[in-house]
């Protein structure tokens, strides 16, 4: 079994190192799509945080989320290390 | 060096490695700093010294025993004897400067910040609780022998996991990172979570950082002192022909690469993870950060040899699985990591060289060395190339990610640890926990600026009793 080289004795002989050469067209296919897909889920991801925000803002109030040195009144997982 | 193109090598690698040296110090400007950003403002001084004394006990250790294992070490105990390292010894003419030697000092030093790397890695997870006395003892045990230990094993081209197993791990997925994600899952562990972190029905509570942003950038600094890291794992220039008609750069198996090849590699690796993280996480600052380092950690074990849309998509599988594994372990064991190491160094780490074992399965790991290497006699074929190279092979790296995770991370600290808590030297008192381990002596990190109290600082005053 052998998904690329099996031999190192000509190194000079040797052109592509990686595995699956000659399948490049279909990497680079899966790399296109993945792509997209990113773009898609951050957009949605994105305006979701938005109307959940929203929603949080209706509920206490402008004046409230405006107060910045109160510090935490918004949700309490907003930046943190360890949970989400 | 007899003629010039001799000494130009020799001149150009000892530059080389020089450089990469100097890039890696940055690692740790990164670790310093994201540790700092990530502890409450109680504990910002203490942390940075905890961190800090890693660096000169580690040099000392290595300089008296580390270099020396690497050397000496890689065929015990399955491949022979202890080989002949002498000129590796503390008092060994070579170990200092020396007309006839110019390379042993510099590679010496890349090795030097590999082993702080690795030391530094646990530093991060046991934060705000352990004593340093006992930090120090585990950066020396990781430091300076359990991850040089497995270098000399499964990094060293004559190593007998490479030579038997077929071993294959160019960047370190398991020699610097499994290893310290198992180190450091071991001593948290032992050690126990920060007070208050779990509450009374095991839900996990949030202990913010005091300084989220610091804490990227350290991560950041770390990204690229990581650029050094990679090419320390290199031999930059090596006649492969043997005659003087073909040269190129190697990795530390003396198999053929380029650094533009790992350039790529190390670049769609960490998008990879970069984008995974800032996917899985919601766009979370810490783990997005978190997931590019992640990536590159996953990928590393194979990244002298894949595509880099290969390494980009073994990234974000890498990461995606580790902030799973991470977010279950601590729910489930209530493991308190405070900055997700075992996440990005163990649970990617280990992933990553599992997966190089499929993804390159059939290459050679290094040159068949000379030796009395009977297992492979008794190989059913798996684990050697019809041209007689150990091969690389699943199985061979499997057992060689336990062996780094579980037999030389994870065991000997938790040993060790175990042995420290019953002598009372591995925690701090609770106390001194709950007012902050800067209060009694160094003070307040930001004298002029008034502080404020958490809801978790709240939770916390619940917990002391005069």
């Amino acid at each position: 079994m052998s998904t690329g080289l099996s031999s190192y004795s000509n190194p000079q002989d040797i052109g592509a190192l990686y595995p699956g050469e000659g399948v490049e067209w279909l990497m680079v296919i899966v790399l296109f799509v993945l792509w997209i897909l990113f773009h898609i889920f951050q957009i949605s991801g994105e305006e979701k945080e938005y109307r959940e925000a929203l929603k949080l803002y209706e509920q206490v109030g402008m004046k409230r989320a405006m107060h910045h040195s109160s510090g935490n009144i918004a949700r309490e997982d907003e930046v943190h290390i360890g949970e989400k | 060096m007899g003629d010039g193109l001799s000494a130009l090598t020799t001149i150009f690698t000892e530059t080389y490695y020089w450089i990469t040296v100097v890039l890696m110090f940055l690692i740790h400007v990164g670790f310093v700093t994201y540790e700092v950003g990530a502890s409450r403002r109680k504990n910002v001084l203490h942390t940075i010294m905890k961190n800090t004394m890693l660096i000169p006990l580690v040099t000392v250790t290595f300089y008296l025993f580390g270099w020396w294992i690497y050397f000496a070490l890689p065929n015990v105990p399955f491949g022979g004897d202890f080989s002949d390292a002498g000129w590796a010894l503390p008092w060994a003419a070579e170990m200092g400067p020396n007309m006839t030697d110019h390379l042993l000092g510099v590679f010496w030093a890349a090795f030097l910040l590999f082993s702080w790397t690795t030391a530094s890695i646990v530093s991060g997870a046991v934060i705000e609780r352990i004593k340093t006395s006992a930090f120090l003892v585990f950066a020396v045990l990781i430091g300076s022998f359990t991850w040089i230990l497995d270098a000399a094993w499964g990094w060293h081209p004559g190593g007998w996991m490479v030579q038997i197993l077929g071993y294959h791990d160019a960047y370190a997925s398991g020699v610097v990172h499994a290893i310290a994600g198992g180190s450091a899952l071991a001593i948290v562990i032992v050690l126990g979570p920060r007070i208050g972190k779990f509450g009374p029905n095991g839900e996990v509570r949030t202990i913010k950082p005091h300084n989220p942003w610091l804490v990227t950038i350290g991560l950041f600094l770390i990204f690229t002192g990581f650029w050094g890291f990679y090419a320390a794992c290199n031999a930059p220039i090596l006649d492969l022909s043997g005659d003087g008609t073909f040269f190129s750069a190697t990795s530390i198996y003396l198999t053929p690469t380029t650094l533009s090849g790992i350039t790529l590699n190390f670049l769609l690796s960490f998008s990879g993870g970069l984008m995974a993280a800032y996917l899985v996480s919601k766009g979370n600052p810490f783990w997005t950060y978190s997931g590019g380092l992640g990536g590159i950690i996953a990928a590393s074990a194979g990244n002298d040899l894949y595509h880099p849309i290969q390494a980009f998509v073994i990234g974000g599988v890498g990461v995606v699985f580790m902030y799973v594994i991470h977010h279950w372990v601590e729910k489930r064991f209530k493991i308190d990591d405070a900055v997700g190491a075992i996440a990005v160094h163990g649970y990617a780490g280990f992933f990553g060289v599992v997966v190089a074992g499929f993804m390159l399965w059939g290459y050679p790991a290094a040159d068949p060395m000379h030796g009395d290497y009977s297992l492979r006699e008794i190989s059913i074929g798996m684990f050697v190339t019809e041209g007689g190279s150990p091969m690389i092979n699943p199985l061979g790296n499997f057992i060689g990610a336990i062996i780094m995770f579980w037999v030389l991370g994870f065991l000997p600290c938790y040993v060790v640890a175990r042995i420290l808590k019953a002598f009372n030297m591995l925690r701090i008192p609770e106390k001194v926990e709950l007012a902050g381990l800067d209060t009694h002596e160094l003070g307040d990190a930001y004298p002029y600026h008034a502080p404020q109290e958490t809801e978790f600082e709240s939770i916390e005053r619940t917990y002391a009793k005069d």
